[in-house]
């Protein structure tokens, strides 16, 4: 079997485990999984924007946010799930690519400090426009979707819902990253003079990444709303942002599958590791930084390193003699 | 006839010192221009400030009579201007198929179509041919940082033909280059310059391969143009002798 043939098989595997993996468990885990998925979104958009143009966000959880809010406010109101879609991406689209101009103009990276700030003046949108936002109270009974004439107000039928977002984003990713714009951000990221000398407009590309990556984000923010059923700003604040950028990086930047591993360890095993109560997150931050000291390539790079091994290994004992 | 490229009194100066010294030079289509000097006489800032990768502190450069002085790589990349690095500059992470695509498809359809179009923008054959004819035959898929150095530089030559330019600006082609391969890449330039008029402007230290090749030559100096002409009348004059560097 070639390489692309193993690769479509393991995604396949992958969807049909992740597909099964709920039946049988309690309520309680679709929840988790569902907000494993969308974290994975969350992190799938930071990866555009750190992974691919290696551009520094730390305002992912702003554009979460505004797509729950946008989310709460439409649908509360009668809006369908899907304009909340659209005017999500939209706007973080649009935002993202308002802060990424200048940041891009500028000689030093600046998008960082613009981001935090961003981040932060979100926040307080979120915390003290009460006419808008609720205030501290948030936004009661985000409704959830029916597709198809099928409700997902059931946790298990939620989850579904979450996967099928997960599964079209991957796919669009997927296109992104093997269509001559991912070439565009590899060889930018490769060689900013070599690519401006062969026509690449590495401002606007990495613009792009950068607002679809905030986009993502928004989508994020969609099924978050819908998920818990309700807003408010305690979960959009620095910590979250942070803690997208660390599974971005655990799980390995720039790796299309680091996402999903960096959004696990974040998500499902804390959960998995209940018992450890607050020994979890010491050994996750014990984690991360060995991690970060012995394979910054993350949780991917690791698995290469393995997957050299075993073929080594198996080359090996196909030579020996019998 | 109107030159396709013309250089006036470009200088560029580093603090006090002018590294390229009111140079002044002009190129008419499908002609060969070999600008030779020795080390540190300006040549690759000569061609960082045409190309757009250094701003020249005064003159002006034109392309079909029209000023580019000081315009950005990307924008004379699209004017059908391209290079190639004295010291291979590749996409390393990058195979050497996608190396090529990638300097080639900003010059192939919309921004647009370059998102939902093919994901070889249409360049897979040019690419399968700039492959055999560089000689990198059996590498399309080897990643660019793995080539030996010779390797390396024909691939960066490689690139700078992908989008069909009409004046390729080659720094030292041949210098890192084994011996031979020197033979057919020259023999290569001259085929492209005859079947597609593409013209050039080479700077090379090794003057056997330049005397055969160019029809035109801009002795440098310390900045300065110390001859220029067509390859007959330079050799004659002497001025090469002590420029060998
Ligand atoms: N960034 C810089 N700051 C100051 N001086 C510089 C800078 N870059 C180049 N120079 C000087 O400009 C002069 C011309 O350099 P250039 O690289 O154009 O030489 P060259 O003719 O290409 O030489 P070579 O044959 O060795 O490639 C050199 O004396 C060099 O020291
Ligand atoms: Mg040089």
């Amino acid at each position: 079997m070639n390489p692309a043939t193993l690769r479509y098989a393991a995604a396949g595997i992958g969807a049909l485990v992740l597909i099964a993996l709920p039946l049988g468990l309690p309520d309680y885990s679709h929840y988790v999984l569902s907000l494993w998925a969308l974290t994975t979104i969350a992190a799938i958009g930071l990866n555009l924007t750190f992974g691919y143009v290696g551009q520094i966000s730390l305002g992912q959880a702003a554009f979460v946010g505004i797509g729950a809010y946008v989310t709460a406010l439409l649908t509360t109101r009668g809006w369908p799930l899907l304009a909340a879609y659209v005017l999500a991406f939209a706007a973080c689209f649009a935002l993202g690519s308002g802060l990424g101009y200048p940041a891009l103009r500028a000689r030093r990276p600046l998008l960082p400090f613009i981001t935090l700030a961003f981040g932060t003046f979100v926040f307080l949108v979120f915390r003290n426009e009460d006419w808008l936002t609720g205030g501290i109270y948030g936004i009661n009974r985000v409704p959830r979707p029916s597709l198809f004439g099928l409700s997902t107000a059931a946790p298990l039928g939620f989850y579904y819902f979450c996967l099928f977002n997960l599964v079209v984003v991957t796919a669009a990713v997927w296109w992104l990253r093997r269509s001559p714009w991912g070439r565009a951000f590899a060889a930018l990221r490769a060689n900013p003079l070599r690519a401006e000398a062969v026509g690449i407009d590495t401002r606007l590309y990495t613009l792009i990444a950068i607002a679809l990556g905030a986009a993502l984000g928004g989508v994020a923010g969609v099924l978050y709303a819908a998920l818990l059923q309700y807003v408010d700003p305690t979960p959009f604040s620095l910590t979250m942002s942070v803690s997208l950028l660390l599974m971005v990086v655990m799980g390995g930047s720039g790796r299309s599958l680091g996402p999903f591993l960096g959004a696990a360890a974040a998500v499902v095993l804390p959960e998995g590791l209940r018992f450890a109560q607050n020994y979890y997150l010491l050994g996750y931050a014990l984690a991360v930084i060995l991690l970060m000291a012995f394979w910054p390539a993350g949780l991917m790079g690791l698995f290469d390193r393995l997957l050299t091994m075993v073929m080594k290994l198996s080359a090996a004992s196909a030579k020996a003699p019998p | 006839m109107t030159a396709l490229l013309s250089v006036n009194n470009l200088t560029r100066r580093f603090g006090r010192r002018a590294a390229v010294d009111a140079v002044s030079f002009e190129i008419a289509p499908g002609e060969i221009l070999g600008v030779v000097g020795p080390g540190g006489s300006g040549k690759s800032i000569l061609f960082d400030c045409i190309l757009g990768r250094l701003a020249p502190s005064a003159g002006e450069v034109r392309l079909d009579g029209r000023p580019v002085t000081g315009m950005r790589a990307r924008d004379m990349s699209r004017l059908g201007v391209a290079r190639t690095f004295q010291r291979a500059q590749l996409f390393p992470q990058l195979t050497v198929r996608d190396n090529l695509i990638a300097a080639g498809q900003e010059r192939r359809g919309s921004l647009w179509s370059r998102l939902v179009g093919p994901p070889d923008a249409g360049l897979a054959d040019t690419a399968a041919e700039m492959i055999a004819f560089f000689r990198l035959d059996g590498l399309a898929v080897q990643t660019a940082g793995n080539l030996s150095e010779g390797q390396q530089k024909l691939l960066d030559i490689a690139m700078a033909f992908m989008a069909r330019p009409r004046l390729v600006v080659l720094d030292e082609p041949a210098t890192d280059l084994d011996e031979t391969v020197r033979e057919p890449l020259r023999e290569r330039l001259r085929a492209i310059n005859a079947q597609a008029g593409t013209t050039f402007v080479i700077i090379e230290r090794n003057l056997d391969f330049m005397a055969s090749l160019v029809t035109h030559l801009l002795v440098l100096a310390e900045g300065r143009v110390v001859a220029l002409g067509d390859v007959q009348s330079v050799l004659a004059s002497g001025m090469l002798a002590s420029d060998d560097g």
